[in-house]
């Protein structure tokens, strides 16, 4: 009997330790909305430290490990154990923002050796051991650890630290006047302006800083302890809170992505006039977005990668995007872009379909509010679906739009130079050129009434002379750096800017056999609402980076050196998903590793 | 060559003291650069101001310099195409200038202290000019990243002091004296005078007897 019994008593007991064992991915706090979980971290392995805190998903942690104990170290020597995942998380609420990696630890020495400016500072509970630095707080639980970061709300800050700052009598600590330059972060005031600190005519403004600051602190603890407590006593993480999470963390790609946008949109800082006005609307509206969360896999081949995403929302957002989203492709873009474009975008969305069923929707959830605003909102709203002929402006523009790259073009800009007269340094301006480089761009936007264009154009003619009216086309003369044209196609189908001279000189209706090959048009009429490919080597070294914003200067200048395809495809809008895919194919030397971590980078900054 | 940043100061001393002060932002080999920025909504974390903002700010400079004490004649020219921004003003000295223009800056600006702004760059007895460009270090400046530094080298800062009598004797040596020996030029790139402000100082010695 006992022999019988003892393999089952063993195979029990395995199970039982293998299922309570704790894994890094239990100790995300349920702070986290965006959460990038490498399950295969053996790619990384040969990965410097130094690279790896280089990226940008690691730049709020980063001041601690950047200091010269990682040098020369990789992921190995850290002490990582590389059976447990790497969870790199980010989220913030109203009041905080939470940012850190949780992941297995194998040797704790070997993690001390690198995590060098860490001090013991107590328990959280029986058994998560807790070490803080300046600027971070690093916790371990039996195998796992969790370096995280808690920074209260700026704005927050801001309105507890004004709020007593005024109830005590003071003036305002900037003066009266309007600031009109730019608006430094807090951090970047703290640096450049710490000599006003012991400047006794800055002893207004010096006051306001050190209680924001003692105000900071005792908040930056106290999140900090909640979180903590939250998580290590309490148990509250995000696995335990959100099963969808559990759900995604168990699949066996090589990397996961969570992104929960219910909780992104409600703690977006620029609907607070909205939250705050209109309350139960918000709440209302909380609702229509509950379910909006993005879950993707991450797979990686010998050479590709390829992203796999489900936008998931609830059924009443579904059924705005199902009507907006599921059309036939456009035929009339496809012939617009050139088959050597390094980079072009498709989307194929019907606003007409989607403003009703939009209508049908949300106003009901408008008519629920009862005061006076909201209902003279809502009588308008009614008045003008009424009055307006929507077929004449959603046939002007109907949503759908295409985009294309076309390299970049030469142009001679005027500069004005001096010219000193050795006599007596009197000087005279002289007019030179020099060639910039511009984007060659093609934009355009699905429309049935091209009339309508040419009546504004026509319009705009006679107060401007650089509006032309050429043959088939409009050009707006010198529209770009006072240097090179932008022309306006009103085609039966299509309105089309760009500053492609070769489109409108000689490809006016299409580039014909130049045009998007064949073998890429079925590819794109296989994909849903959206198409994007982009040749990285070639746009990459081809677009002018000042043309860009920040947050995409910043992907392109992680990206430059490689080269590879990127596409991106979607699939058709359900009731409660949309699902896209975006494949890497590379070339070049580096390993799967780094192009991994690349294109991880590169959703992080995009989606934070 | 082109540069990224022109910066063209030109003062001129009458014998009793007053003058008249030119300066110049020639930022035309930019254009790209920053139109792209005024497209922007904000860079780096900070709003970006538009067009008609920076339009209005130089405006009520203007305005408010000619409502200065002992400052006239102020004009101002811009182009908005080419990113040229002048301005020019009589004064009766030197202190109505530095004074006027401190003044005029405390109105557009609450980024410059009050002790940045006061302090006297420039000061002249009809004998001696000194002129000390003040430490941009404890200025409000934002640090410029290794990029920009690159850019900056090929900028220009561009510095003439005219005199109706004749020059003596200038201290700094990399300054030039035009022929007809009534104007000293310093000419430095935007990156040398950004990192080691006192490559700007001079002390110009001017002969008041002979005319």
């Amino acid at each position: 009997m006992f022999k019988l019994k003892s393999p089952l008593l063993i195979f029990a007991l395995l199970f039982c330790f293998h299922c309570n064992s704790q894994q890094s991915e239990y100790i995300v706090p349920k702070e986290a909305s965006t959460v990038f979980s490498i399950n295969n971290i053996n790619l990384l392995k040969k990965i410097s430290l130094n690279d790896l805190v280089a990226y940008d998903f690691m730049e709020e942690i980063h001041q601690e490990l950047f200091d010269g104990s990682t040098a020369g170290k990789t992921l190995k020597d850290a002490g990582l154990d590389f059976d447990q995942r790497l969870n790199i998380f980010y989220g913030k609420n109203e009041l905080l923002e939470v940012s850190g990696f949780s992941f297995g630890v194998d040797d704790k020495m070997a993690l001390f050796q690198v995590f060098d400016d860490f001090e013991a500072t107590g328990l959280i509970s029986s058994s998560a051991e807790k070490y803080s630095s300046f600027f971070n707080t690093l916790i371990i639980e039996n195998k796992t650890a969790l370096l995280i970061r808690v920074q209260p709300q700026d704005q927050f800050v801001t309105d507890i630290t004004d709020s007593i700052w005024y109830s005590r009598g003071n003036e305002n600590p900037f003066g009266n006047e309007l600031n009109f330059e730019f608006m430094d972060e807090p951090e970047v005031f703290y640096e450049d302006d710490m000599h006003k600190l012991y400047n006794s005519n800055f002893d207004l403004e010096k006051n306001y800083w050190e209680i924001r600051d003692s105000i900071l602190y005792d908040l930056q603890v106290k999140y900090l302890d909640n979180v903590l407590a939250d998580l290590f006593v309490n148990k509250n993480s995000l696995y335990s809170k959100d099963p969808r999470f559990a759900k995604q963390i168990a699949r066996n790609s090589e990397g996961i992505f969570y992104l929960d946008n219910s909780r992104n949109i409600t703690n977006e800082q620029g609907l607070w006039y909205f939250q705050t006005m209109y309350p139960i609307m918000n709440d209302d509206l909380k609702e229509l977005y509950k379910d909006n969360i993005m879950l993707g896999d991450l797979n990686i081949d010998s050479n590709e990668i390829n992203f796999k995403v489900n936008a998931n929302y609830g059924n009443e957002l579904g059924s705005i995007y199902s009507e907006m989203n599921n059309n036939k492709i456009n035929k009339k873009f496809l012939k617009y872009i050139p088959d050597n474009s390094p980079a072009y975008l498709i989307y194929n969305i019907d606003l007409k379909k989607a403003y009703d069923k939009a209508y049908d929707i949300v106003l009901p959830i408008l008519k629920s509010q009862k005061n006076m605003e909201m209902v003279m909102n809502i009588l308008a709203i009614q008045l003008l679906d009424q009055l307006v002929d929507k077929k004449s402006f959603f046939g002007a523009y109907k949503g759908g739009m295409f985009a294309s790259f076309n390299g970049v073009e030469k142009v001679k800009v005027k500069q004005i130079e001096y010219l000193y007269d050795e006599e007596n340094f009197d000087y005279s301006e002289i007019e030179t050129e020099s060639d910039e480089e511009i984007p060659v761009f093609t934009i355009g936007f699905a429309s049935q009434r091209p009339d309508l264009f040419e009546m504004i154009l026509e319009d705009l003619s006679r107060l401007s002379s650089r509006i032309k009216k050429m043959d088939g086309y409009w050009m707006v003369e010198d529209a770009i750096l006072d240097a090179t044209p932008v022309f306006l196609v009103c085609n039966k189908n299509t309105f089309i800017i760009t500053n492609n001279r070769t489109l409108v000189e000689s490809n006016l209706n299409g580039y014909g056999s130049q045009s998007l090959s064949g073998k890429k048009i079925k590819r794109i009429k296989k994909s849903g609402v959206l198409y994007a490919n982009i040749d990285l080597d070639e746009t990459l070294h081809k677009f002018p980076i000042d043309f860009l914003d920040e947050r995409q200067k910043l992907v392109f200048e992680r990206l430059k050196g490689k080269s590879g395809m990127f596409e991106l495809t979607s699939g058709e809008s359900e009731l409660d998903q949309t699902k896209y895919q975006i494949s890497y194919t590379f070339e070049g030397n580096s390993s799967s590793g780094e192009q991994f971590l690349d294109m991880i980078n590169s959703l992080y900054i995009f989606s934070k | 060559m082109p540069s990224c940043i022109e910066i063209l100061d030109d003062i001129k001393f009458n014998n009793d003291g007053s003058g008249t002060f030119k300066y110049t932002v020639n930022l035309s080999s930019s254009q790209v650069k920053l139109n792209s920025i005024l497209a922007l909504d904000s860079l780096d974390g900070k709003k970006v101001p538009s067009l008609a903002e920076i339009q209005e700010k130089i405006e009520e400079f203007g305005t408010d310099l000619s409502e200065q004490e002992g400052i006239s004649n102020v004009h101002i020219d811009t182009n908005y195409t080419q990113f040229i921004f002048k301005i020019q003003c009589d004064f009766s000295n030197v202190v109505n200038l530095q004074r006027g223009i401190e003044n005029s800056l405390h109105k557009i600006t609450t980024k410059l202290n009050g002790e940045n702004l006061s302090h006297d760059w420039i000061k002249y007895d009809g004998q001696m000019m000194v002129r000390k460009v003040p430490n941009l270090e404890s200025w409000s400046i934002p640090t410029i990243k290794t990029e920009d530094s690159d850019l900056l080298k090929k900028g220009n800062y561009t510095s003439i002091t005219r005199f109706e009598n004749r020059v003596n004797y200038f201290e700094n040596a990399t300054a030039k004296l035009s022929k007809n020996e009534r104007a000293v030029m310093l000419r430095k790139s935007a990156f040398d005078v950004f990192n080691d402000h006192a490559v700007m100082d001079n002390i110009i010695y001017v002969d008041s007897t002979r005319y």
